[in-house]
This record gives structure tokens, C-alpha cells and sequence, in this order.
């Protein structure tokens, strides 16, 4: 590995389950200075919309200023069929805060012409907020979308790392995300996009001309029912090397397998994937994923140092731990100066398998977890 | 190279490898250009299809890198076709490759797109004004650098190292340059480099310009620099002509497709200038008004709608389709198959044919035998001394026509009552092609006996689109590889087996497809209409529209009332949005009946879903209120008065 990469979180800090509940009231209690609390949740039909600010508030948080983004996915949005199921999970919110303490900020997912905004949008959105106020700021990603919650969490690590008025200013970002595999697998991504496009801040080592003879290593991080989007997705970078990411150790021994059933025709037929190449990472660890991003990144720019490194271009298609994962990983090569894309495929909405009765009952066997990505702990 | 299943890897143009991409390449498909070999070269031609319809794979072929592999290895046999078609274009010849092909891709991640969401100025003009110039400096950087690297290519020069052997000529014509001239290419690659690396910070970080309009250009400029004579290697000039190819141009904005478009024509540059575009991204009046009739074909650019080009050519496209078949085979890890067609049995047993025309026979006999009229018909038909599969076809065939007669009697009075023998030369009329075609289909499913199989059909189900035809090979390729494992020696699949897996295969592709669309239930219920009315049409016992109906038709002139009307704006998007799937094909301006029509014809796929036949030409006429009606309740057939 470069001797001159630290990893920023070689030593990290995340509760799971019960642990997240005894953290905060631990952590809450250690504050000295008023705690204002910054909470960026999604607006969704997710059931699972609550339990992450449920449990700050259990746990003593006062002084909380909820920033409720809602996202207009148009007119055709599958997603369109559970606005009552939305509104009933904003009252839920608001019983929580007070409807006072919450701010709505809409986000317009494409323009008129179909294309996809929203991660712009958002950028646009953070730079406009006055984050100083707060010396912890939360971010449930639980009912985001993928590509609004990643790019949330690098956009504002770059800010509490960059911008004048917030870095040394010991702020503390931590990202709450409820885990439920089951539930994950009865929302569907309907009509997915025809372009992968790639998200704010990783785009411009992907896109240039110059940069072309430049190998592209391209790390997707595999999940269910995505074959369509890996094609995709691989069909407009091209990269000379492909390194799947697999979910192991994982709660589905056979998880791996499954996966490499799945995708066994694009893998090995369609684009010839050396089996020494799949990378894999705990299911359930976010710093795993990131290790084993930058890892991989370090060890190919090294080997391929003399032909100008490579770009490392990552996919997240898998749950949205992992895709935490994705984004400090995206963020660190950034920050370090290595070549760094992420090419993403979304869908124009969600739609539920299943009936709604069943999806909230489904939704109590969630597990929280609670990621402390910047501040105190790290010094 | 050796691979399990060759249909499976995927488009050539991914391809890494030069040589694997030119052993894949089949030159047949150049035929779409040998016609319009004059203006290739100083027009704008403008390149069209569904997705797969093999566009990008077309154009790597005129990048510098394939070019020059070619031309190193054109003494290699199986390149030798390929050069010679190459060769006639002038793209190459025994001196060397004479085109400087610059392909830049305009795909999303190529952030053009994303140049829409920077705010410049507060004046919306300025604003739309600035973006306009942003996007054009960045072009230029871009062409320049494909440019400059393609050259060094062709020229065997290490890239960038050596671009100082190469200069840069001042351009002839009177062109606002923001960049280096008179230098060598070294500079003008640096300082491009450097440019568009700050327009891409500026894209992505979502940054604002600040530095006085220096990242900006009022034109593409570039296109005058990379004129052959603009740009010398070592004091020469190395190729006669430069074509600049804009791939997935449709991922471009509106806006900017429109400007880009607008400016090429305008300016006429020195160089070619090749553009490729799915129908996809276009918008429903693009896709209905605008793109599809095509008038000013000859007038501003070229047009080629690749799948156009291969229905004109239908022949040309099954000779295609099977060398590429025969050049993937090659690739394959299995011993003793050179050709798609060994993998393929196109024979069903003769006993079953014999059963089938042993029950035909009798049953049309008993039909007719009392009716004098066609006694000579009968006589015809027991004559016959063909095979067992054209007899049951002939007899089949009989029925259909006695049918038609029958119709045709009932509906003129004039004809009642008057029983005129009907002679054998009469039935030999009758009974064309299409009549057989027919009566061969009606068996097909009145006996169980497979229909979709055999090398032809193959080709013509996967409706002049490259990629629907690799989708369909790799599957029944694959059913080959499995029955080769339990066996000393592969065997060719059976019709049977053929049949089945094709029919599995369809289903699956079209349930991925429409999966993927917008208003799904929408697509689903209207596609399902006009199969079922096709269906319904084509097995009416006397075959009216032999060998059956695979389309329909609206007027031209109701186009406007479609985009316009709000009671049609689901029609609209749906039946656009079929086109652009390639679940429907478009055929514009087809003249019929004195009027102009539009033709949707179903995707040969659908046609082996709802059973149909596999030709072209069956389509029925369609008001927009009927559609309308099939778009909302599906399709209800008319209980028949007979």
C-alpha cells in the first residue's frame, strides 16, 4: 500500500441495534454545549421512516431541527400511488419534532426533459444551508434514495473538511440507516433508467477525453436484481479491469453465491471476469466496504503506476450500508488525489411488492445502525 | 480467444481488442454505406436505430485504431473482405488508412448534459448564451484531443510525447481560434488538456466561471483545425480526410442536440461529420412528427435508419446476421461446429408430415368432395406427387381458398346459385406464396407442429436488429452446449426444441423490455391489442390478408391530432415510447388506397408470442379512436355474423 495514504478511518465507530439507543443517551449526555441537532431525513413511503429519529429523541436529544427533503420523481413516478402512505409517515415526523421544527425542501428529481437532477439539485440545496448553528448534524438515510444520500454524505464530509466556516469547528456528522433486508427486497425500483450518469463530484476523472488511455478499474458493489444495470453501467465506462464487490461475511451464508448465480451470464460470458478478482465485504459493515474500496484503488494505481495509475470507478447497487461504504471510500480517494468515478443507474420510482399491512409489520424487525463519520471520535 | 457461449459476450463494440473486434465485424454490414458513399465524407449523415440496432459498432470501425490493425493484418484472409469494402469507401489502401476518424461519445457521463445545470448569469439569455459557449469549448478540446491522438496513431507516434513532431496549420478560413495555432501539437494538446480539465471541475463541482469568458467559444472551431491539410506530421499531410463521429448523441439535451445541429449545418465544415442516435431519448413528437417521416432526407444531412435499411434489404440483412453468427461461432470452446446452421436442425420428420397430410387430405375431401365446383380443385390436389410437407401445405392451402370462395360467393349475388367448376389452372393462380405461407402457419397450430425454427426464421425474428438477433442465438446456442455435454457428438437442435426455446426466450426479452418502461400497464394492454387483433385477423378460415396480419396503420395526417389532442396524449406516449423500445417498427409514408399511412408493425418477437406470421406487408388500417379504445379496454373482436 502508498505509504503516503492514511486511511481516515482505519479506526471507526458504528453501533448496531440495542447499542444505538445506549450511544446516543451516552453521547448526549457527555455534550457540554446546547445541543442543536441538524436531522436530514427523507420524506418517503418507508416504513421505516421514524426509528432513527425515534431513537435520538428516546434517548434525550432535544433541540432538533428537522430538514425534511421530499422528492418529486414527475408525474409518471411509480411512487405516485403511496402519497397517503408519504403523509402519514410526515405526521409521524411531526408528532415527533413539532411541526414547527420541521423545514420541507423539495427536490426535483428530472427536468422537463426527463433527465435526472436531483443529486445537482441537492448539492445546490446543502450550499445553501447555514450548517454552523449545529454542532451535530444527522442524516437518516433510512427513506433517501441512493443517489441522494450518497451524495449528501461526501458533499458534506467535503464541506466540514473544506468550506471556511465549518472545518475545525469539531462538528460531528453521523449517518443513522435502519437495515432490514427483507423489507428491502419487497420495494422494487420500476423503471429504471436508460443512462447511467455519474453523481456530483465524481464525474469529471470519468468524463475526460484526456484521461482516456488512463485504465479504468470499475468496483461494483453487487446486490440483488441488478443485471440490467450492471450492463449498463459497463457499457459506458468500458473498463479494462472489473472487480465485483460481494457481500461477505453476510446474515445469508449462501448470499454470495446466490449473486454469482444472478450475474453468472454478464460475469463470466459477458464480459470475462478473472474469479480473482471478486473483492468482498461485510454485508454490514460500511468500513469494510470503504477498506476494501481503497484498498483495491491503492493496489491497481501502484501496479499500473507507469501508465498513469487508474481511474477507480465505483457502482453502489447494492443496500444502503454498503453504499455508505461507497461513499467514504468515493470521498478518501478524492480527498487523496487518486482518480475516482461513480457511475450510477436509478429508476423513476419505487413500487411495493407486498400490502402495506405486512410491509409495517415487516418494517418493526429493522435494525438501526449508527455511524459516526466525522468529529469528536476522530480527533 | 476461446469462450463458452461467443452470442453471450457482449457487443463488439465493447470489445477491447482491435483484432476481436474486426474478426466479429461482419463487412456486409458497410452495405449501408456503400450507397452513399459521395457525402459520407463532406455532408452530416446522421445515423438512426432502436437500441442494438449496431451503430456504435459501426462506427469503431472508422476509429484510427481499427483502421490501422486492418491495414497492418489486410493480408489476413478472414480481414480481406473488410478491406476491400474499406478500400472502396477510401478509407484505406496499400499506403495506409487515408481517414482520421474522431468518434467522441456524447453519453451522460461525458457531462455535456450537465452543463444545463450551471447558472452563469442572471439574464436568461446570457445565461442560455454562456452554456451554449461552454459547451462548444468543450467540444473543441475534446476533438482536438481525439484528433491529435488519433493521428499519432495512424502516424506511429508515441501519444502525447511525440506531438511535437506533428504542426498545426493556421486554418485557410475565417475562423474566431481562442487556442494555440501555428505550433506544434503538443501545445495545442496541452493547453486543450489543461481546458478541459477546468470545464469538467466546473461541470461536476457544480462551480461558477470566473474567468472572463477564456473557457468559453462562440463555435466549433475545432473542426477547421482538424482538417487534414491543417495538421502535418514530420511536414506532411498523412490522410486525405477526417470524419468527426458524435456517438449517442441523444443523450444530449434537447438544447444542445438542436445547437450542435444547427451550427454543423450552418458552417460547413472541411470535415465529415457523422452523428449517432437511439430513437429513445427523443421526445414523442421527435419520434412520431419530426424524425420518422424524414422528407429532408438529401436536403441538410443524410439519414440512415439502420432498421430501414435492412427491411429495403431484407436478404442482405439474413446474409448478415449469419456470418456474424458463423464469425462468433469461431470463438466458441466446442469442437467440430464452424457454422450457426450445424447448430441448427431446419428438418421435421417426415412421418409427422405424412400424419398430418394423411388428416388434411381427409378432411378436405370430405369438405368438397360434393361440391362440383371444385372437383378439379380436388383432383388437383390428390394428384400431387410432392413432398409429404408441401402436400399437407397444398391441401391446406385448398381449404383456405374454397373459404374465400365461399365468402366471395355468399357476398355476390350474382354468384348464387351458379356452381361454375372451378379449373386447376384457376387454383395454381390462387394458390401464391402467400396463400402456402398461410396454410403452412394454420397447420403449425392446428397440429402442434413447431413453425418458429430453422436458420431464416431466426433471422427474421429478430426484426433487423442486431442485438435481438444475438440475444435470440445466445440462447439457443446455449441449449446446443448443454445437449453437447450429454452427447459423444454435438447434434443439432430439433424444431421442436428450437421452437420452445425461442418461444421462452421472446417472452422473457419482451417482459424485460416492457418491465423497464414507463406506464407499463399502458404498453402492455396496447401491444397485447394489436397482437390479439392480428391474431384474430390472421386466422379467420379464409386467411384475408394472407399470410397474416403483423401490423397496423394510422393515417399521416392524423400525426398532428395525436400529438395535439389531450384525449390522445397517452396514445401519443405510448406509441412513441413502442417505437423507441423497438416493440412496434415504424414505417412513415407508405402510400395505400391513395392516402398516406403510417405503418406500426409488431416486433417479429411479438409475432412469435401471438402466433404469427413473420412477413411483412399484413397491416390493417386503424382510426385513432379505435386505438384509443384498445389503449383503455384492450382488444374485443367483433362476433362474427357468419
Amino acid at each position: 500500500m502508498s505509504s503516503k495514504f492514511k486511511l481516515n478511518w482505519e479506526n471507526y465507530f458504528i453501533r448496531r441495534g440495542g447499542e444505538c439507543k445506549k450511544f446516543w443517551k451516552m453521547y448526549l449526555e457527555q455534550r457540554t454545549e446546547t445541543n442543536n441537532i441538524l436531522f436530514i431525513l427523507g420524506i418517503g413511503f418507508d416504513p421505516r421512516i421514524d426509528m432513527g429519529l425515534k431513537t435520538i429523541i428516546d434517548a434525550g436529544a432535544e433541540n432538533i431541527s428537522c430538514l425534511a427533503i421530499r422528492i418529486d420523481e414527475g408525474p409518471d413516478s411509480p411512487t405516485k400511488e403511496y402519497t397517503e402512505l408519504v403523509e402519514e409517515n410526515y405526521k409521524k415526523i411531526e408528532e415527533l419534532v413539532g411541526s414547527k421544527n420541521i423545514r420541507d425542501k423539495l427536490i426535483k428529481m428530472f427536468d422537463k426533459y426527463k433527465r435526472r437532477i436531483g443529486p445537482r439539485e441537492l448539492v445546490g440545496l446543502l450550499r445553501g444551508e447555514n450548517l454552523t448553528g449545529y454542532p451535530d448534524l444527522i442524516i437518516d438515510v433510512s427513506a433517501l434514495p441512493r443517489c441522494i444520500f450518497f451524495t449528501m454524505i461526501t458533499e458534506l464530509l467535503k464541506s466540514l473538511s473544506n468550506s471556511d466556516n465549518l472545518k475545525n469547528k469539531n462538528k460531528n456528522l453521523h449517518v443513522l440507516v435502519a437495515e432490514n433486508p427483507e423489507l428491502d427486497k419487497k420495494i422494487k425500483q420500476d423503471v429504471p433508467d436508460e443512462e447511467p450518469y455519474s453523481l456530483p463530484g465524481f464525474g469529471k476523472d470519468i468524463s475526460r477525453t484526456s484521461t482516456e488511455n488512463i485504465p479504468k478499474v470499475w468496483i461494483p458493489i453487487l446486490g440483488e436484481g441488478k443485471n440490467y444495470h450492471l450492463k449498463r453501467i459497463y457499457e459506458s465506462i468500458k473498463p479494462e479491469e472489473v472487480c465485483p464487490m460481494l457481500p461477505f461475511p453476510a446474515k445469508n451464508p449462501r448470499r454470495c453465491d446466490d449473486l454469482i448465480k444472478e450475474y453468472y451470464e454478464f460475469l463470466f460470458d459477458g464480459i470475462q471476469v478473472e474469479p480473482k478478482n471478486f473483492i468482498y465485504a461485510a454485508e454490514d459493515n460500511p468500513f469494510d466496504v470503504y477498506r476494501q474500496i481503497v484498498y483495491t484503488a491503492i493496489r491497481y494505481n501502484n501496479s499500473l503506476k507507469s501508465l498513469g495509475g487508474c481511474i477507480t470507478v465505483i457502482s453502489p447497487l447494492s443496500s444502503k450500508i454498503m453504499t455508505i461504504g461507497a461513499a467514504i471510500g468515493a470521498y478518501e480517494l478524492r480527498k487523496n488525489a487518486l482518480q475516482v468515478g461513480v457511475l450510477h443507474l436509478d429508476a423513476l420510482g419505487y413500487s411495493i411488492t407486498d400490502d402495506i399491512g405486512n410491509l409495517k409489520k415487516i418494517a418493526k424487525k429493522s435494525e438501526l445502525f449508527s455511524i459516526w463519520l466525522s468529529g469528536d471520535c476522530y480527533g | 480467444m476461446r469462450v463458452r457461449n461467443p452470442f453471450l459476450l457482449l457487443a463488439a463494440e465493447q470489445i477491447e481488442f482491435d483484432t476481436t473486434f474486426l474478426d466479429l465485424f461482419e463487412p456486409g454490414a458497410l452495405e449501408v454505406l456503400q450507397k452513399r458513399s459521395d457525402s459520407l465524407w463532406n455532408r452530416v449523415c446522421i445515423f438512426r436505430s432502436s437500441p442494438g440496432g449496431g451503430k456504435t459498432t459501426l462506427l469503431r470501425l472508422f476509429t484510427p485504431s481499427a483502421l490501422k490493425t486492418l491495414h497492418m493484418f489486410r493480408d489476413r484472409e478472414n480481414y480481406k473482405e473488410l478491406y476491400n469494402r474499406l478500400k472502396e469507401l477510401n478509407v484505406l489502401d496499400e499506403g495506409g488508412v487515408r481517414l482520421l476518424g474522431v468518434m467522441l461519445s456524447c453519453s451522460r457521463n461525458r457531462s455535456y448534459a450537465g452543463i444545463e445545470d450551471l447558472v452563469f448569469d442572471e439574464n436568461y439569455e446570457q445565461n442560455i448564451n454562456k452554456k451554449k459557449r461552454l459547451l462548444f469549448a468543450l467540444l473543441n478540446c475534446r476533438i482536438i484531443i481525439s484528433a491529435l491522438k488519433g493521428l499519432s496513431e495512424l502516424a506511429d507516434l508515441n501519444f502525447p510525447d511525440e506531438l511535437d513532431l506533428v504542426y498545426i496549420k493556421s486554418p485557410q478560413e475565417d475562423v474566431p481560434l481562442h487556442y494555440p495555432i501555428n505550433c506544434s501539437g503538443l501545445e495545442l494538446f496541452n493547453w486543450a488538456q489543461k481546458m478541459e480539465e477546468e470545464i469538467c471541475s466546473i461541470i461536476d463541482d457544480l462551480m461558477p466561471i470566473d474567468n472572463n469568458g477564456k473557457l468559453m467559444d462562440s463555435m466549433l472551431s475545432s473542426l477547421y483545425i482538424i482538417s487534414p491539410k491543417n495538421m502535418l506530421v514530420n511536414g506532411s499531410q498523412i490522410v486525405e480526410r477526417a470524419v468527426v463521429m458524435f456517438d449517442d448523441f441523444n443523450e444530449l439535451t434537447p438544447v444542445q442536440r438542436e445547437t450542435i445541429m444547427r451550427t454543423i449545418i450552418s458552417s460547413r465544415p472541411p470535415v465529415g461529420i457523422w452523428i449517432s442516435e437511439r430513437l429513445e431519448a427523443l421526445s414523442e413528437r421527435e419520434v412520431l412528427k419530426d424524425v420518422l417521416p424524414g422528407d429532408r432526407v438529401g436536403r441538410d444531412f443524410e439519414e440512415i435508419v439502420l432498421e430501414k435499411f435492412w427491411r429495403d434489404n431484407p436478404s442482405r440483412f439474413e446474409k448478415v446476421v449469419l456470418n456474424i453468427a458463423n464469425r462468433r461461432i469461431k470463438y466458441a470452446d466446442v469442437r467440430g461446429v464452424s457454422s450457426f446452421t450445424e447448430c441448427l436442425s431446419d428438418k421435421l420428420d417426415n412421418e409427422v408430415w405424412l400424419k398430418v397430410l394423411t388428416h388434411v387430405s381427409k378432411k378436405v375431401e370430405e369438405k368438397i368432395s360434393k361440391r362440383r365446383k371444385y372437383q378439379k380443385w380436388l383432383e388437383f390436389c390428390k394428384r400431387l406427387t410432392n413432398s409429404f410437407k408441401n402436400g399437407a401445405i397444398t391441401w391446406r392451402a385448398l381449404e383456405i381458398l374454397v373459404d374465400r370462395d365461399s365468402q366471395k360467393t355468399l357476398s355476390d349475388f350474382s354468384e348464387i346459385g351458379v356452381d361454375k367448376i372451378l379449373s386447376a389452372e384457376e387454383f395454381t393462380k390462387q394458390c401464391g406464396s402467400d396463400v402456402k405461407a398461410a396454410a403452412e402457419l394454420f397447420i403449425s397450430m392446428e397440429y402442434n407442429i413447431p413453425y418458429y425454427y430453422g436458420w431464416s426464421r431466426i433471422a427474421k425474428m429478430s426484426s433487423f436488429n442486431i442485438e435481438q438477433f444475438i440475444y435470440l442465438s445466445a440462447k439457443l446456442f446455449e441449449e446446443f452446449l448443454s445437449s453437447s455435454l450429454i452427447s459423444t457428438s454435438p447434434k443439432p437442435l430439433t424444431p421442436k426444441q428450437q421452437e420452445k426455446i425461442l418461444k421462452k426466450s421472446v417472452e422473457s426479452r419482451l417482459s424485460e423490455i416492457i418491465d423497464r418502461m414507463p406506464k407499463k400497464e399502458n404498453i402492455k394492454r396496447f401491444v397485447d391489442a394489436i397482437g390479439n387483433f392480428a391474431r384474430w385477423e390472421t386466422y379467420k378460415p379464409n386467411a384475408p390478408y394472407s399470410p397474416g396480419v403483423t401490423g397496423i396503420a394510422i393515417e399521416m395526417e392524423d400525426l398532428d391530432l395525436l400529438l395535439k389532442s389531450p384525449k390522445y396524449e397517452d396514445l401519443a406516449l405510448t406509441i412513441s415510447e413502442c417505437i423507441k423500445q423497438n416493440l412496434l417498427l415504424p414505417v412513415p409514408n407508405h402510400k395505400c388506397k391513395g392516402r398516406n399511412w403510417m405503418v406500426l408493425y409488431l416486433n417479429r418477437m411479438l409475432c412469435v408470442k401471438y402466433g404469427l406470421p413473420l412477413h411483412y406487408g399484413g397491416w390493417r388500417e386503424k382510426t385513432l379512436h379505435e386505438l384509443y379504445i384498445w389503449l383503455r379496454e384492450g382488444f374485443k373482436p367483433k362476433i362474427s355474423k357468419r
